[in-house]
């Protein structure tokens, strides 16, 4: 669906998008991530026709976005950043003014400007003026614009910035369903979100695309795939000890939890050693009052790629 | 072209969703009928034509008029983010900037054809004056409207140079002041051709149409220069793009 090959964008002497290469297979859902300033945008800008690559090549079905800008924006639906709308029409006839836009007329434009005000929950505020609506509600209506021509491909610039959990819960389950129909490029700086949404995660930094895989195998990558924390009464050094005793566990360190002994146990690899470790609190006859798994996730991924910390394996 | 005509749609009731408009027309006409008859009653007796009078005062009021309703039809867009939508749908740079300048256009010829029709009014309030050939109203109708439409044009490329809104107003003033300034100031330098600044003159134009010798030159100057702005400002949104 979309193929970008050594994408390269300056504006004058800065580079904002340098040597990217990635591709988006058919009904994928993509994750797009990256720190502020890392091109995610510039590429986004890019693949929709609103600026045009300095250097490489990128095909939106297998049209180049140089040569075919107008035929590729017939197939995509794009919603920018910080969604600008025209604050002061109505969403009903703002839906009309870009359905029109988009080729679309009479009974077709009228039935999808009914399907996608029911599918992002615009029903009731159809009538209102977008400068009166919500943040969210002005969301909403970006996505519907979005969808308004039932495009293969959508490219979404941060669909759930500034949202509130219910209205960022109903995006996100509404990206999920649009997955049979539509192939999804979204970038996001939840990273919880991309977590949840995507099958496949893109991390760009500094221009350059530093990972691209699944997020669990992005997880998987990390090292010390898990750390265990448990709270103990006993002494410490004693504790430690022991607890570095179990095979599987890395290193352990302590810290004061009201008079409790907060250890947390690095894991080698992805060994769950819970039982062990529960085995020998058993055994030693120490208190325990919590055990908890903390599993790596795609915020440490995202931290250690784009700060450069190597925590990568 | 259909979507020309959506963009062409959208500008135009887009004006009248603004009250700037509506301000913009009251003041106008008041303003330039206010002119027109004090102008009526200070050449009262001499043989001066009506038609010359009006078009002058319509002529004089122009700029501000021009400037109002020019200066936000792109700068806004580019403000507001929302040509990054319009230029993202599958809609060509010419479409775009035809469908802002005609829409820009209609909404004048709103406001032009009653700032004009106060001729008409004057001599059917006072029947004693000296009746008006339509021949001579249709030509000066026609400079009025022709020089107008440049201006517009002049107004939508200052308004693609800039996305703040203030500076494109006084971009789309100074650029609608010099086509009617520019022929009165040129003949004081010396050594300047009377000829070239003729040619240029707008009030020349309208005097020679207020009395009936209706000249092709005048409108293929126009039409022309409106075109060159049109594919000057074409050129421009296309070089976004690119940079």
């Amino acid at each position: 669906m979309i193929e970008v090959e050594n994408l390269t964008k300056r504006f004058g002497r800065t580079v904002a998008v340098d040597d990217l290469s990635f591709k988006v297979k058919q009904g994928e859902i993509v994750g797009f991530l990256g720190p502020n300033g890392a091109g995610k945008t510039t590429t986004m800008r890019m693949l929709a026709g609103f600026i045009t690559p300095t250097g490489g090549c990128a095909r939106v079905n297998g049209l180049d976005v140089r040569k075919y800008s107008l035929d590729i924006r017939r197939s995509i639906g794009y919603m920018p950043e910080n969604v600008p709308l025209y604050t002061d029409m109505r969403v009903l006839e703002y839906l009309g003014f870009r359905g029109r836009l988009k080729g679309l007329r009479g009974r077709v434009l009228r039935s999808r400007i009914d399907d996608v005000l029911t599918s992002c929950g615009l029903t009731g505020v159809r009538k209102k003026i977008i400068g009166q609506l919500s943040k969210g509600y002005r969301q909403r209506v970006g996505l519907a614009d979005a969808l308004l021509s039932e495009p293969e491909l959508l490219i979404l610039d941060e669909p759930t910035i500034g949202l509130d959990p219910n209205q960022i819960r109903l995006i996100r389950n509404l990206i999920k369903s649009l997955s049979k129909k539509h192939t999804v490029l979204l970038s996001s700086h939840i990273l919880h979100e991309v977590e949840m949404i995507c099958e496949r995660v893109l991390i760009i930094n500094n221009g350059t695309i530093v990972a691209s895989d699944t997020p669990e195998k992005l997880v998987g990558l990390m090292k010390g795939n898990a750390h265990i924390i448990v709270e103990i009464k006993g002494d410490r050094h004693l504790v430690m000890g022991e607890l570095r005793g179990i095979a599987g566990i890395e290193n352990v360190s302590w810290e004061d939890a009201d008079g409790w002994g907060r250890f947390t146990c690095e894991c080698e690899g992805h060994t769950d050693v819970r039982e062990q470790l529960f085995r020998k609190v058993s055994i030693c006859g120490w208190v325990m009052r919590e055990m908890n798994m903390e599993k790596r996730n795609l915020e440490d991924v995202f931290i250690s790629m784009t700060s450069g910390n190597g925590d990568v394996q | 072209m259909r979507n020309f005509f959506t963009i062409w749609r959208k500008e135009l009731t887009s004006c009248f969703l603004s009250p700037v408009a509506y301000i913009v027309l009251i003041v106008f006409l008041l303003m330039s009928n206010w002119m027109f008859w004090n102008a009526v009653l200070h050449n009262e007796g001499r043989d001066e034509p009506l038609l010359g009078l009006l078009t002058i005062s319509i002529l004089f009021f122009s700029p501000i008029l021009i400037t109002v309703v020019t200066m936000r039809l792109f700068s806004e867009e580019s403000h507001s983010g929302t040509l990054e939508t319009l230029l993202t749908a599958p809609v060509t740079e010419t479409e775009l900037v035809l469908g802002k300048y005609l829409g820009a256009f209609s909404f004048l010829t709103i406001v032009l054809i009653p700032a004009l029709g106060a001729v008409c009014i004057l001599q059917f309030m006072s029947p004693g004056i000296a009746a008006i050939d339509p021949g001579e109203l249709a030509g000066s109708a026609l400079v009025i409207f022709l020089f107008c439409g440049y201006c517009t044009a002049i107004g939508l490329l200052a308004s693609l140079l800039t996305r703040n809104q203030v500076v494109a107003a006084i971009c789309c003033f100074c650029g609608t002041l010099i086509p009617i300034t520019g022929p009165m100031i040129l003949p004081t330098i010396p050594f300047c051709p009377d000829k070239v600044v003729q040619y240029f003159s707008v009030t020349d134009h309208l005097a020679d149409f207020a009395m009936g010798s209706i000249d092709l030159r005048p409108v293929v100057l126009y039409v022309s220069l409106i075109l060159f702005v049109l594919f000057l400002s074409v050129q421009m949104l296309e070089s976004r793009r690119w940079r």
